[in-house]
């Protein structure tokens, strides 16, 4: 019995360890989508190419909130 | 005899005169770009940080859109990497015991990786752009999202221009290279996989001849 104990213990420990590492790779990864982000709205000043700046800046702003969510739901599911 | 009624004469109808149309110079038609333009001559919605009121742009150019195959091709595998593998992967998560919320979040997270890299393969090739305009050449370079660069050289200070075409790719999809060889200290300009190269050889000749003897 305390070998099955420790070894749900030891499995749990690893299990949070993981979703340390994940979050902490997801927060990471908000931080690169801002980054890419502020390049395009910096790009969109230097160059006005008709009005697919604002399209790209909306997509660039998608994968910024896509991190986000990302980020959130795994500090709730996991 | 009082006359009761007398007609009017009637006036010879003659049109409205339109607006003459006085051109004093013939305009060029300026053509708006698209999405995936590479190559567009007097083109109409651009414009640069630096530009003056009166400068006009001639030639707006970027890389042609078959030099984007390669990272294409690459996104396509990857999207489809984690369905040949969807029987790996499910033995991978119990043989380490991990939870299946695990390999959900990980993989929306592969997605999102796929679709970063998808994105910034487009927008290091949406905003590597080159400008020439009546005056000078705008050279903006975009790469590994850290870095950009916006180099220009006055039009007077350009020697010479000579382009290559090499392969059969280049030669099927008329893209090439062209180069810059700008006076004194100043870095030359290196158009690269630009379409129609011998057409921007020959603007570029053009323009500098116009400056040079102006």
């Amino acid at each position: 019995m305390p070998e099955e104990l420790s070894f749900i213990f030891s499995l749990l420990q690893s299990t949070l360890l993981l979703k340390i590492v994940v979050v902490l790779m997801f927060f990471f990864y908000i931080l690169f989508a801002l980054i890419v982000f502020n390049q395009v709205r910096v790009m969109n000043n230097i160059v006005k190419i008709a009005h697919f700046g604002s399209f790209i800046s909306l997509i660039a702003l998608l994968h910024l909130i896509g991190a986000i969510s990302l980020f959130l739901i795994a500090l709730v599911i996991l | 005899m009082p006359e009761v009624f007398v007609a009017k004469e009637e006036k010879p109808k003659t049109k409205k005169n339109p607006k003459r149309e006085i051109r004093e110079e013939p305009e060029k038609p300026v053509d708006s770009l698209g999405f995936f333009t590479s190559y567009q001559e007097n083109p109409a919605l651009v414009s640069f940080q630096t530009q003056e009121q009166d400068e006009r742009i001639i030639l707006f150019l970027r890389r042609h859109f078959i030099t984007n195959l390669p990272w294409l091709l690459t996104t396509a595998v990857l999207i489809l990497l984690p369905i040949f593998f969807a029987g790996f992967l499910s033995q991978l998560t119990e043989s380490l015991l991990l939870p299946e919320r695990f390999l959900f979040i990980l993989l929306v997270f592969y997605y999102l990786i796929v679709f970063a890299y998808a994105f910034i393969n487009f927008i290091t090739w949406f905003y590597a752009i080159s400008l020439i305009t009546e005056k000078e050449i705008v050279d903006v370079d975009f790469s590994d999202i850290i870095y950009h660069n916006v180099a220009t050289t006055k039009l007077n200070l350009i020697e010479d221009v000579d382009y290559t075409q090499t392969g059969i790719l280049q030669s099927f999809f008329d893209f090439g290279d062209v180069y810059v060889q700008t006076a004194g200290n100043k870095p030359n300009f290196d158009f690269l996989g630009i379409p129609k190269p011998k057409a921007v050889a020959s603007i570029v000749h053009n323009l500098i001849g116009q400056t040079n003897y102006a």
